[in-house]
């Protein structure tokens, strides 16, 4: 025997027309299935889901979350201090490669050779000219005045590196701090 | 949410961590009582609940204000146990572990006790036949009194996705569940204690 729509209407008796419940009725007198079926959903709907019971967390869960909450942060920090360690990684890696293959159709090996020889002995040279340079300078320039070039540039650099860690940290931690 | 728990939750997105711990005092009990209908277990019913609320600190600037707050809430929770049961498969039920709770009476008789254990382990038996999703359903629905459009945010499902789901979570329960009879008591022998 076909249920629908009468299986559909036992649930929801409260949003059928006249006619639809009559016609139910009709239905439930012939059919023991579907009779059956309606007269459990009303035990259990008054059994248990018209009063339903709502259960509690054991004592202390708001305690046991504000101690949570230190460690879960913590967590959260080194998760998200790797995933940009790992993106990072990952980026110089592919850029590496990417230049490697470009280098790899568009050069041959012997050019690279070449190149590589060419840019060590240029690097040597560039690096013994600013040598004389400086010492050429550190002669020439009162001692006073070595001095406070000397600690500007120190200076400088420490500046750098910390505003490079700063910056490190500050996107390491985006995501967990975002509040 | 009346003007005191808005006033909180104002301070929590501002990172007031104690107004968030008074928002986590106030629905702690509806978050719980969610993750233990879902996953039958008191304790993994702590965890879900626990993260239900640090996922909800995380994604606080995220929440939309227009949205009442303990929708936003359930749904993250429900969300979150329709997750781990997907990934548990088994669905558990420890009912030795029931949570004290569910027995409002505070002297209550041992007969009482256990017809109201049984009564609960009923329950979460027929929960533990549907499928997660249509749990949910169920759940957002008589215990939480929302509506299908209300059901249908929560989860992420179209309104006809929901009247199918619980439809179908309706029949499954009907044809599952058993009237509680007379006999639910094991019969007591002579002179025995009524302790049972």
């Amino acid at each position: 025997m076909n249920h629908q729509p009468y299986e559909q209407w036992i649930f929801e008796p409260d949003s059928l027309s006249h006619a639809e419940q009559e016609a139910l009725a009709a239905h439930l007198a012939t059919c023991k299935e579907c009779a059956r079926l309606r007269q459990k959903w009303s035990l259990l709907e008054e059994e248990t889901l018209f009063s339903p019971v709502m259960v509690a967390p054991q004592p202390g869960f708001t305690r046991r979350w504000r101690n949570s909450l230190a460690e879960r942060r913590q967590r959260e920090q080194r998760r998200q201090a790797w995933r940009f360690f790992l993106i990072l990684v990952a980026a110089t890696t592919l850029i590496f490669l990417s230049l490697a293959a470009i280098l790899l159709l568009t050069t041959s090996p012997a050019e690279w050779i070449q190149a590589a020889v060419h840019t060590l002995a240029t690097t040597a040279g560039t690096f013994a000219a600013a040598r004389s340079l400086v010492f050429t300078w550190l002669s020439l320039a009162p001692t006073s005045l070595n001095i406070i070039v000397g600690i500007a540039l120190g200076l400088s650099f420490s500046i750098l590196v910390l505003i490079w860690t700063f910056a490190i940290w500050k996107t390491a931690l985006t995501g967990v701090w975002n509040r | 949410m009346n003007n005191l728990e808005t006033e909180w939750l104002q301070q929590a997105i501002h990172g007031d961590d104690n107004a968030f711990s008074l928002i986590v005092e106030t629905y702690q009990r509806p978050v719980y009582n969610l993750c233990y209908r879902m996953l039958g277990d008191p304790q993994e019913a702590e965890d879900a609940a626990q993260e239900t609320f640090w996922r909800a600190y995380q994604a606080l600037n995220r929440y939309d204000q227009q949205r009442p707050f303990a929708t936003w809430l359930l749904s993250i929770a429900a969300h979150y146990c329709i997750d781990q049961q997907r990934k548990r498969r088994f669905p558990t039920l420890a009912l030795d572990l029931l949570p004290e709770e569910t027995i409002p009476d505070a002297t209550p008789s041992p007969e009482k006790v256990f017809l109201e254990l049984e009564h609960q382990g009923q329950i979460q038996r027929l929960l533990a036949r549907l499928s997660p999703p249509d749990r949910a359903a169920i759940i957002l629905r008589y215990w939480y009194q929302f509506s299908e459009e209300e059901i249908a945010r929560s989860l992420s499902l179209s309104i006809s996705a929901v009247k199918s789901r619980l439809f179908r979570a309706r029949r499954e329960l009907a044809q599952a569940y058993e009237a509680p009879t007379a006999n639910a008591l094991p019969e007591r022998r002579k002179n025995e204690s009524p302790a049972l």
